[in-house]
């Protein structure tokens, strides 16, 4: 373990190398401090206990000689006073052992005792000496007082220089003790030292572990917990954790990526599913739907198979990714059996041989209900990624977005076929009301014109029953030729061929000269007019469509009037606007008819009812001349009780668009 | 007297125009298409010609424009008969040099009045 090896470096090993290396550790401190304390115990042991032990036996062996003189002494002196040969024994087995215990003592002795012990040696032998005379002359001749006290006097020399050895003795005794202490402190100290470093190294190499183990795994936590939080580009940094951890933090980032491919995957899924959904032609979502699987599986080949149902036979889209490998012409014209299909979940299979390159398929049939509508395979080539399970979800998922869009695209087809072929008849029908206009005006051209000639009399006298006969032919032919005008301006009105003709004309000549003509009926019909219009008003238009229309009211006024009922006319400038009011005392207008009063061909059921004649076209004309003029109509009317037709016409010119009356609605208004 | 000329593919007016026109004395040729007008104006020169704008093959819009590009008979005075509801045919024809037109249905007296209207105009 060096510093080095605290900073983190690429590869450094796995949790268990870096454990036994910790471990390790920790046991050679252990077996170190083992071996310091054994040299402690051995170099205690050379320094201080022989020293003691030779010390303790020379201190021994000086008191036995000490004690042999001791008893010399006290039986020589005893046997002198008393005589008792016992006393003399007790010498003599002293003398006798006494050289042993020199002897003894003279090998014990060690370097700085040697000189001591032979100090002690001389005295001790001349006493030995002096004794052994005095005794010798016994029992008879008792050694004289002076000689008594020469040896007295050698004793106590002998008997110093056992004291002198005694005390170099102790004094080595002392000196060992003091060296036995020191070596101890010294033990102790190296001991503690150590045990500090161990101690010292454990906890550094416990935190370095630990260091180098919670780091990367707190990355790796902390990694997973941004992920969990929706954090999706959260990754655990890879530098130098132990392989273990690396091997965590790997997969966790490979499973964040996998669920970033999943995400973007299905992210995209939703886009094509909408795209799908959107296109309203069957083409159109299939290559959509083919294309979209395609990008979002990254898959070699797209076929999709449609059933054949009443209106097409089957058909096949496919789609390849470029220089994709192989040709679906197998998978797109086999034949299937769609009888026995049912729509279901996606399944893989092989694809076997060659047809698109041998590989997997995602497959699934889809449709309405129980029916098979269609069948979706995507293929795979050999050697690519698997499928993911939730692929095969997205497959099934677009198949039926796929359906539901054929279906909406059928239906749309079917809509707008059936709106085609309602405007054609329409334009059909609005023909048909032109031509048929058109040729009725030839033969009544004719009649009207021989007609003319003969009430002219030209072609000879009349009398007067012939007179009125042609009247009445001339007053329904003058109907007839009204009813075709009107039927041709309806059917130009609705093929869009109506134009206006802008011109300032006299609004109050054209209201006077409708009211004069509309006077012979109204007294025919019973009716009493009254007219208050007021002077010169003019305004831009058309003369001849709004005289059509001003006539078309005042005659529906007079019509609807029974005898005896009142019609008013009033015309005045109200701003910006010439109002005309035509006011009736008529039969009026059901509630329930009165949003289609301005329908053409439509006749209030009052009207029917009592037969009164009229095409239904009289308003449906009012209304399409005046929004050309960018005016308005308001009808007020309540049944039995009357009707009041109100006409606001602009004073200034107005932009007229081209477009028809159907794009105008709502111009017109009406009330109860 | 003056000669006029009336075209129209319906013989029942061209009858009516020709009674109403012989009962005030003038003389009239009938024809029942365009080439047929052409061909009797070519070569009778009328004082006035009535043409229907209607008609098969050359139309009353097509004789008139050749009446004007003759010089022989570009002078004529020419009348059109016209369908109310082609309203463009009568700014069509005066754009050839028609002289005048009348919307069918239309009333015979009118007519003749027209006619001599036009008649007394070359005449002056």
């Amino acid at each position: 373990m060096n510093l080095r090896a605290r900073r983190p470096r690429k590869g450094s090993g796995t949790i268990g190398r870096l454990l036994g290396r910790a471990f390790g550790g920790l046991v050679g401190l252990v077996l170190l401090m083992g071996v310091v304390g054994l040299v402690a115990a051995v170099a205690a042991s050379v320094a201080v206990s022989q020293p003691m032990r030779e010390t303790l036996r020379a201190q021994a062996a000086t008191a036995e000689v000490r004690s042999l003189i001791g008893n010399g002494q006290m039986g020589l002196n005893s046997y002198l006073l008393s005589g008792d040969e016992t006393y003399r024994d007790s010498y003599e087995s002293a003398r006798r052992a006494y050289p042993a215990a020199m002897a003894q003592l003279r090998s014990v002795a060690v370097d700085q005792t040697r000189a001591l012990v032979a100090d002690l040696n001389a005295e001790a032998a001349q006493w030995w000496a002096l004794a052994d005379r005095q005794i010798a002359g016994m029992p008879g001749a008792r050694p004289p007082a002076p000689a008594r006290w020469a040896r007295q006097a050698q004793l106590v020399r002998a008997q110093s220089a056992t004291r002198a050895l005694d005390q170099a003795l102790s004094a080595r005794i002392g000196r060992l003790n003091h060296r036995n202490d020191v070596l101890n402190t010294i033990a102790l100290i190296v001991v503690a030292v150590t045990t500090v470093g161990a101690v010292l190294f454990g906890l550094w190499i416990g935190r370095s572990a630990t260091r180098r183990i919670t780091t990367p795994l707190a990355q790796v936590l902390e990694t997973a917990d941004r992920l969990r939080r929706g954090e999706h580009d959260a990754r655990v940094p890879r530098a130098g954790a132990p392989a273990e951890i690396e091997a965590v933090a790997a997969a966790v980032n490979a499973n964040a990526d996998e669920a970033d491919t999943e995400r973007r995957m299905f992210d995209n899924f939703h886009e094509h599913s909408a795209a799908i959904r959107q296109h309203l032609s069957r083409g159109d979502a299939l290559a959509a739907a083919a294309r979209g699987l395609g990008d979002l599986l990254d898959a070699d080949h797209v076929v999709i198979r449609l059933a054949p149902d009443q209106d097409r036979p089957a058909a096949a889209e496919v789609w390849s990714a470029e220089g994709a490998p192989g040709d679906t012409t197998a998978l797109a014209e086999a034949p299937v059996d769609w009888a026995r299909l049912r729509p279901g979940k996606a399944v893989i299979r092989d694809l076997e041989g060659a047809s698109a390159g041998a590989g997997s398929v995602v497959e699934v049939t889809f449709g309405e209900g129980q029916e098979a509508v269609g069948r979706l395979t995507v293929v795979k080539r050999q050697g690519r990624d698997p499928w993911r399970p939730y692929e095969e979800h997205l497959v099934s998922m677009l198949a039926a977005d796929l359906a539901r869009a054929l279906t909406q695209a059928k239906l749309f087809e079917q809509a707008h076929e059936l709106v085609a072929r309602s405007q054609e008849v329409d334009a059909a029908k609005t023909e048909f009301l032109y031509t048929v206009s058109h040729e009725l005006r030839t033969p009544l051209t004719s009649v009207s014109g021989y007609l003319e000639v003969l009430v002219d009399q030209d072609a000879g006298p009349l009398n007067p029953t012939q007179e009125r006969m042609l009247g009445v032919i001339e007053h329904n032919v003058g109907r007839l030729r009204l009813l075709i005008e009107d039927l041709l301006l309806v059917s130009r009105i609705e093929a869009g061929r109506f134009a206006v003709d802008e011109e300032t004309l006299d609004l109050t000549a054209m209201l006077n000269a409708a009211y004069a003509a509309i006077q012979p009926a109204a007294q025919q019909a019973g009716v009493t007019m009254t007219c208050e219009i007021d002077e010169s008003i003019t305004m831009p238009g058309d003369q001849d469509h709004l005289n059509r229309a001003i006539r078309n009211v005042f005659s529906n006024a007079v019509k609807f009037t029974p005898s005896g009922g009142t019609v008013s006319v009033a015309a005045h400038v109200d701003g910006p606007c010439a109002v005309i009011v035509v006011r009736d005392t008529g039969i009026g207008i059901p509630a329930d008819d009165l949003p289609k009063l301005f329908s053409r061909f439509f006749r209030a059921a009052n009207a029917t009812r009592r037969a009164l004649p009229g095409t239904g076209l009289g308003l449906s004309i009012v209304s399409a001349v005046v929004q050309r003029h960018g005016g308005t109509v308001a009808v007020d009317s309540e049944e039995d009780a009357g009707t009041t037709v109100t006409i606001r016409l602009p004073l200034t010119a107005v932009a007229h668009n081209a477009g028809t009356p159907e794009r105008q609605a709502g111009a017109h208004e009406y009330s109860q | 007297m003056a000669l006029v000329l009336v075209a129209d593919d319906d013989a029942d007016i061209r009858d009516l125009v020709t009674f109403k026109l012989e009962g005030l004395g003038e003389e009239v040729i009938a024809a029942e298409d365009g080439e047929a007008a052409l061909a009797a104006i070519r070569e009778r020169h009328p004082a006035l010609v009535i043409l229907d704008i209607a008609m098969p093959g050359l139309s009353g819009i097509d004789v008139c424009r050749m009446i004007r590009a003759d010089p022989a008979i570009a002078q004529t005075p020419v009348l059109l008969l016209t369908a109310r509801v082609q309203e463009q045919d009568v700014e069509r024809g005066f754009a050839v040099g028609a002289d005048d037109y009348v919307t069918k249905p239309f009333s015979p007296r009118e007519l003749v009045s027209r006619v001599q209207t036009l008649l007394s105009r070359a005449r002056a």
